[in-house]
């Protein structure tokens, strides 16, 4: 419990904010009772800059992303786990590797990518780079590896292809995996502040978290508008979270599979 | 239904270890062929290269007078029943026989139609709406039956599918099969370690050791006159005694094979070959007495007598065994001595 409301606190002191006055959220000590419920938050926040589109903006990237990710990390998730080529675990090895590789690293060649394929300050420069991930590859790999192999087996016997297998056996199987990394996709590309920073410039392609950035001036933030855009860009992710949650902590709690 | 044909099989793996090793043998058309030895032998890798789950490394395969070669697996009108019966989970046991026919893309009525009379010959009709998992062994086994009939392929492939129920439903399961088999007149090539159950199912059987296919031929051949010492002890139950002695005449070393149930006591049988034993450990069955023993060289011996035999541990026992029965095999060799 007492970790719960560590936990809890900033998310607490977030809702609080956004329905405080500007002059009760800049007091200090913090005030944790307001003195009434300001709801002109909302509508001022997000009034303040086009919402409504950077909500679309963000809408279209994160889900793009997702399904770029569920379906291409299964794809060479598979070929990992089950198909025999040539280098297949070196190739594997090097995939690993790039994990470790911090984005700070890659981030201006792939602006630099990005730009030789003409689609800086559009929505593209967004999605591109994130339709496939060595982080899914890896995770939906483990998985598979993990289903029994007589399942394939017996559908090659009962007359499917491989990719026959894969969509009709395998993926069925996965569903924990998938929704595991859907889930983690969306709050990373819905999260995602750096690299829009970096290849967004214009205020029609922004998403959500440079939106969000309006409120902070150089000499000023506005708190209580901040938070209160802050809560409805929240709001997403926890509509998801709630929806998934079942085959999330289903895959994370079991390894094997029943049956 | 066709007949299956291995020419000149080998399989190596990794470009060492030899699976199979220059398998020749013929299935015939309806007939049931068991293949058998202990685990490692190579009988599943010939099943799964029948399946086209392996590639041969040598020789060809024919299903029906065709060489299958390079043919995917779902394109060689097989089917196989697996140990683990490789249910799918996510689908329901209608889904499941459905399965090989919607994949094959036929008309929705026909396979209505034979979805019905396949559960209706397996007794699953009460259970169609269910998951493998809700099902018990026996029930996921029929299933998994099912979905191999239900296509009426070239050839039925089953690798060890009774080896995971327990001892009463698997002979249970084991009559059911002999008799779909003579009802359907299906080829089928079944796989497993067990001799009891290779006896019982096969038209003939084929006994495999190391890659190697040792013997084929009908149960009673295969028993009656095993074509060496690893046949000799692996097929029957107790196993065949196996004893060194020296041929008459020649100076060459033979090791004898007597069958146990072959032993009677020498009284009974004035002018058979004696054997003096000291038994040790006399275990009655009733119908049976197995008297466990060893000579005076100190080789054990086993000897299965009628049941009205009385014996006590400790006893010396006279037996004896009719000279025709006895089999004579080289002793470096491990070969028949015909």
């Amino acid at each position: 419990m007492p970790l719960a409301a560590v936990m809890l606190l900033p998310l607490v002191w977030m809702l609080v904010t956004s329905i405080e006055t500007r002059s009760e959220s800049q007091h200090f000590p913090p005030t944790l009772v307001p003195s009434g419920i300001h709801w002109e938050n909302y509508p001022n926040a997000l009034n303040a800059a086009p919402f409504g589109r950077f909500f679309a903006n963000s809408l279209v990237v994160t889900l793009a992303s997702v399904a770029g990710n569920l379906v291409f990390c299964s794809l060479a998730g598979y070929a990992f786990a089950r198909l025999r080529f040539f280098g297949r675990d070196v190739i594997f090895i090097v995939l690993l590797a790039t994990l470790m590789v911090p984005f700070q690293v890659t981030m201006i060649p792939t602006f630099l990518i990005v730009q030789h394929l003409g689609l800086v300050n559009t929505l593209g420069a967004l999605i591109a780079p994130n339709l496939v991930t060595p982080f899914g590859i890896f995770l939906l790999r483990q998985f598979f590896r993990t289903l029994p192999v007589e399942l394939e087996e017996a559908a090659r016997i009962d007359g499917c292809s491989r990719l026959g297998v894969l969509f009709r056996v395998v993926l069925p199987l996965s569903m924990p995996a998938l929704a595991t990394l859907g889930i983690i996709t969306f709050l990373w590309t819905w999260n995602d502040f750096l690299w829009p920073l970096i290849s967004i410039s214009s205020t029609d392609q922004s998403t959500v978290q440079l939106g969000l950035s309006f409120f902070q001036g150089a000499h000023q933030t506005r708190w209580t508008l901040l938070m209160a855009a802050n809560v409805v860009a929240l709001a997403p992710m926890l509509l998801v979270f709630v929806v998934a949650q079942r085959w999330f902590v289903q895959s994370l709690a079991s390894t094997g599979v029943k049956g | 239904m066709a007949e299956v044909e291995f020419r000149g099989v080998t399989k190596r793996f990794s470009g060492e270890t030899t699976a199979v090793d220059a398998l020749d043998l013929e299935v015939a058309d309806g007939e049931l062929m068991v293949l058998v030895g202990p685990s490692g032998c190579g009988k599943s890798t010939a099943l799964r290269m029948v399946a086209g789950l392996e590639q041969p490394t040598e020789g060809s395969i024919l299903i029906g007078g065709r060489d299958v070669a390079g043919l995917s697996p779902g394109a060689r009108d097989v089917a196989m029943v697996f140990q683990s019966y490789a249910l799918y989970p996510h689908m329901t046991v209608r889904k499941n026989l459905a399965f090989p026919l919607r994949r094959r893309r036929m008309e929705k009525p026909e396979i209505e139609q034979r979805v019905a009379a396949v559960a209706e010959m397996l007794e699953l009709d009460e259970l169609l709406h269910r998951k493998p998992a809700q099902l018990s062994g026996g029930q996921r086994q029929r299933v998994a039956m099912g979905r191999a009939l239900i296509r009426e392929p070239l050839a039925f492939l089953l690798d060890e599918p009774l080896s995971n129920l327990d001892a009463k439903l698997r002979s249970e399961l084991r009559a059911e099969l002999k008799r779909l088999h003579a009802r359907l007149e299906i080829t089928m090539i079944y796989v497993t370690h067990d001799q009891v159950e290779a006896m019982t199912l096969g038209d003939r059987i084929a006994v495999m050791n190391r890659g190697r296919l040792l013997q084929v031929g009908t149960p009673e051949e295969v028993y009656g006159r095993p074509c060496n010492v690893f046949v000799a002890r692996f097929v029957g139950s107790p196993a065949m005694n196996l004893l060194p002695g020296t041929a008459v005449g020649q100076d060459a070393a033979v090791t004898i094979g007597i069958r146990p149930e072959l032993l009677r006591p020498a009284a009974e049988l004035a002018d058979g070959l004696g054997l003096n034993v000291v038994a040790e450990v006399v275990e009655p069955l009733g119908s049976d007495v197995f008297v466990h023993g060893r000579t005076d060289a100190g080789d054990e011996v086993v000897a299965r007598l009628p049941g009205k035999a009385r014996v006590a541990p400790g006893e010396r026992v006279a037996l004896a065994v009719p000279a025709a029965d006895v089999h004579r095999f080289d002793a470096d060799s491990g070969d028949l001595i015909e």
